[in-house]
């Protein structure tokens, strides 16, 4: 008898549970509860596996697993050079459950380029927190007689149309950083576009062409071994510190990075929100993770929602910005 | 004697249990990935590559490649058993290994398959460890109107994969160059043909265009043909190539070898078309080649090992300048920085026990995947048996599924079933699907070429024929097709007068 009471009782419980589950879909019985999260969370990657977000986004959900005690699984969505995801994002249930893995192209460059952008990165989206970033490189090959910015300016300058520039796949950062350099210089060089990391960096190494603008990370590794020598970086980097900073060398528009930061939809429940910010602020200080992050060659450099924030709006402004003296225009 | 002594060195790191324990679970997961259509093994080393981060970093990387080689053996199964590539560089074994399969021959077909990757994977894994220096300097040599030419000439061999008519296969190039075009503008961003779809931007996929064009559509001619036909002969001839098989194949697997490993060190030219390559110069030399298409095992031996070499081949840049020549490289080569790792002109000093131990752990599982694959041969030509109407239902189910996989995308699952369609409907009036696959896949890589050249030349035609390689390349072209034109038993006329 008694034993059939519990049952009962049980059952009564967790229909209770489910009839309130479908009734808290905004969230508010995790809210209440506290109880966050109860079941795996997917961290929506913009790009197909491999891409330096895709891996550097699988190094944090195997922290935020650890932190969450879930499952937190990557999802690529690749597609639209990024624009995919942030689009299909404004559908997803806001929940906690379902986070955007932003990064500078997918965010923002691709979507200052679109003709009809579905978001605004700077509204849109609500910041939990900037978790890395890193610089862009203007190399050149090491048998490239230019020393210093100084140099490839003045020769280009004298020599209008004679030097080459790299650059990997049109519409991304590296892209808008390539342009911005021609435009604080009025220097006038061919750009020869590469559509992939690869050959870009077999184009440099084989000399074919003369100078080019890639994400450090990429670049390091060919600087380390000698086949190319950065000339600028967009930010100072402490694996780097005789290479000087865009701004410091005549090239003030010469300082977005690539960066990658988790945001969610602002309707969110604010419990479950504080409690993501806590955990990804929280992983960001792991230093084991801040390694592996390194080793990829990202800065761990944490910012909270509101500094995140500001970091949106001066990204999206200096884009913006070059992207319209420059005339760029893929749509 | 150094390097002999170096690689005895790493034969011994490679054979430590754990080693051998994870590179037998790479291999393995390498098969699977191959035989499932859609997954490659750029998704499955990115989705692997979390769980390694524990393991001693040769362990992971030697895991990671195995996937890489692994998943080139089982590829060539699903193109053989029902004619769905379970990877884009087993596109070719399609042409003639299902058709083996279908006259009772899917044994030898999978043996030959198998054995000539395994050949192809131990010589061109002798030829990274001997010659990977020099021959990445070469790769260094070539620039953009370079490349052009090459791919000129690869887009030359689109006569040789047809078997009907020639006029019918130029359509078929065209049409594949429209749909290589479709998606954001390589050189200005701009978009074309997208029609304001986003998933249209990054263009169509290779993966959901061949599923659909072989597997679909050999699943909707089945059911659309109305008498009752037996689609493989019941009785099976045999598990294993016999000796005149052995004859056929040996010639064709050393030439595939050596054009997969040579256009596997270019960075950027994907596995699928020295595949292309390989098959159509065994049509060419062949005697009888008018029979591709029907059955014939050299079809099978050569891009099978083809697509081996070039897998391995890859690794040339990677290993010694830090290339990654592909998707599954940048993988990689991830990897390696993760570990704290760093592959370029450095790591044979930096990191010997690496370096000797991954090529010697190639050679060990290059083995393990032959003895995993042989036995399996016999279980795999079993599948056959499944009535037709069941198996059919399975395949379908495993092409949606993997076309799925790719993107997360309902998209992918919609453009395979469309192609599918498509490729029913040009079959119908006598056209062939090849011509079109190789089109769309050198369209990109040619017209990127074109125009890098076009900017650097500021417009003029005559950068390639200054450049030297690119002269000897475009030489070589037009040489092949004079000579095709004034010779009297030009295959073209061949094809022509059998029709």
């Amino acid at each position: 008898m008694e034993q059939k009471r519990w049952c009962m009782l049980i059952f009564l419980v967790s229909f209770l549970f489910i009839g309130l589950e479908s009734v808290g879909s905004r969230g508010w019985i995790y809210a209440q509860e506290g109880k966050f999260p109860v079941k795996p969370i997917e961290l929506v990657v913009p790009y197909a596996p491999g891409g330096i977000v895709d891996l550097g986004s699988r190094v944090v959900t195997e922290a935020l697993s650890r932190e969450l005690k879930v499952p937190v699984i990557v999802k690529n969505q690749p597609g639209g050079g990024g624009l995919v995801a942030p689009t299909a994002y404004l559908t997803v249930k806001a929940d906690g459950y379902s986070l955007l893995a932003g990064s500078s192209g997918a965010i923002i460059t691709t979507n200052l380029l679109s003709k009809t952008p579905a978001f605004d990165p700077r509204t849109t989206f609500l910041p939990v927190g900037f978790i890395a970033d890193s610089p862009i490189a203007l190399s050149v090959p090491n048998a490239s007689p230019f020393k210093s910015i100084a140099d490839l300016v003045q020769f280009a300058k004298k020599n209008p149309g004679k030097l080459k520039g790299g650059v990997s796949s049109i519409g991304s950062e590296n892209h808008i950083m390539f342009m911005s350099v021609l435009n604080d210089t009025k220097i006038d060089i061919k750009m020869i576009p590469y559509t992939a990391t690869g050959t870009l960096v077999t184009a440099i190494l084989g000399e074919h062409v003369d100078w080019m603008t890639l994400t450090l990370p990429a670049t390091l590794p060919y600087a380390k071994s000698g086949g190319v020598r950065i000339l600028a970086l967009t930010k100072k980097s402490p694996e780097l510190p005789g290479v000087p900073a865009g701004p410091a060398v005549g090239l003030p528009g010469f300082s977005s990075t690539i960066w990658m930061g988790i945001l969610v939809l602002p309707q969110t429940p604010k419990a479950i929100y504080e409690k993501l910010v806590a955990t990804v602020q929280k992983v960001t200080q792991d230093p084991e993770t801040k390694k592996k992050l390194a080793s990829l060659g990202f800065n761990v450099n944490y910012k909270g929602p509101q500094e995140f924030s500001n970091f949106l709006n001066d990204q999206w402004e200096n884009s913006s910005r070059i992207i319209k003296e420059t005339g760029i225009k893929v749509n | 004697m150094d390097t002999l002594n170096s690689f005895y060195h790493g034969l011994l790191i490679a054979m430590q249990p754990v080693n051998l324990f994870y590179c037998l679970i790479g291999v393995t997961a390498g098969t699977l990935v191959g035989v499932l259509p859609g997954i490659g093994p750029t998704a499955a080393v990115s989705l692997l590559l979390p769980t390694t981060y524990h393991l001693n970093p040769l362990s992971a990387i030697i895991m990671l490649c195995g996937i890489a080689y692994g998943s080139q053996y089982g590829g060539s199964t699903t193109s053989i058993l029902v004619n769905v590539p379970g990877e884009a560089s087993s596109v070719v074994t399609c042409l003639d290994g299902y058709q083996m399969a279908r006259k009772g021959r899917a044994g030898p077909a999978l043996g030959i398959a198998a054995w000539g990757s395994f050949i192809a994977g131990t010589i061109s894994t002798l030829a990274v460890m001997l010659l990977a220096p020099i021959l990445a300097k070469t790769a260094l040599k070539f620039d953009s109107p370079d490349y052009f030419s090459l791919m000129l000439m690869a887009l030359l061999m689109v006569t040789y994969l047809v078997k009907g008519s020639m006029l019918k296969a130029l359509l078929m190039v065209g049409l594949g160059f429209v749909l290589g075009t479709v998606g954001m503008d390589p050189i200005s961003g701009r978009e074309r043909f997208t029609y304001d779809f986003n998933v249209l931007k990054d263009g169509i996929g290779i993966i959901p265009i061949v599923m659909g064009m072989f597997g679909v559509t050999e699943i909707l001619e089945t059911m659309g043909s109305s008498i009752k036909v037996e689609v493989f002969e019941k009785n099976i001839k045999g598990f294993w190539p016999n000796r005149q098989d052995w004859k056929d194949s040996g010639a064709p697997i050393a030439r595939g070898t050596l054009l997969g490993f040579v256009m596997g060190i270019f960075p950027g030219i994907s596995p699928m078309i020295p595949t292309f390559l390989s098959y159509g110069l065994e049509k060419k030399l062949s005697k009888h080649p008018e029979r591709f298409g029907t059955g014939m095992i050299a079809g099978v031996a050569g891009p099978e090992a083809c697509n081996n070499a070039a897998s391995a081949g890859a690794l040339v840049p990677l290993l010694s300048l830090g290339i990654p020549s592909n998707a599954f490289n940048a993988v990689l080569l991830g990897a390696f920085m993760i570990y704290g790792l760093q592959p370029g002109p450095m790591l044979i000093q930096s990191s010997p026990d690496l370096f000797w131990g991954l090529l010697a752990s190639m050679y060990i599982g290059n083995v393990m995947l032959l003895v995993l694959n042989l036995p399996l041969i016999p279980l795999w030509v079993k599948v056959l048996q499944i009535p037709y109407s069941l198996l059919s239902v399975l395949i379908l189910v495993f092409c949606f599924l993997g076309a799925y996989s790719i993107n997360n995308n309902i998209f992918d699952v919609i453009i395979t079933f469309a192609f599918g369609i498509f490729g029913y409907l040009i079959k119908k009036f006598g056209f062939e699907a090849p011509p079109l696959i190789l089109a769309f896949v050198l369209c990109p890589l040619i017209e990127v070429a074109f125009r890098q050249s076009m900017i650097a030349s500021d417009g003029s035609f005559l950068i390639f024929i200054q450049q030297p390689i690119s002269a000897c390349l475009i030489v070589v072209t037009f040489g092949i097709l004079i000579l095709g034109i004034i010779n009297k038993r030009s295959f073209v006329k061949e094809i022509d007068v059998e029709e």
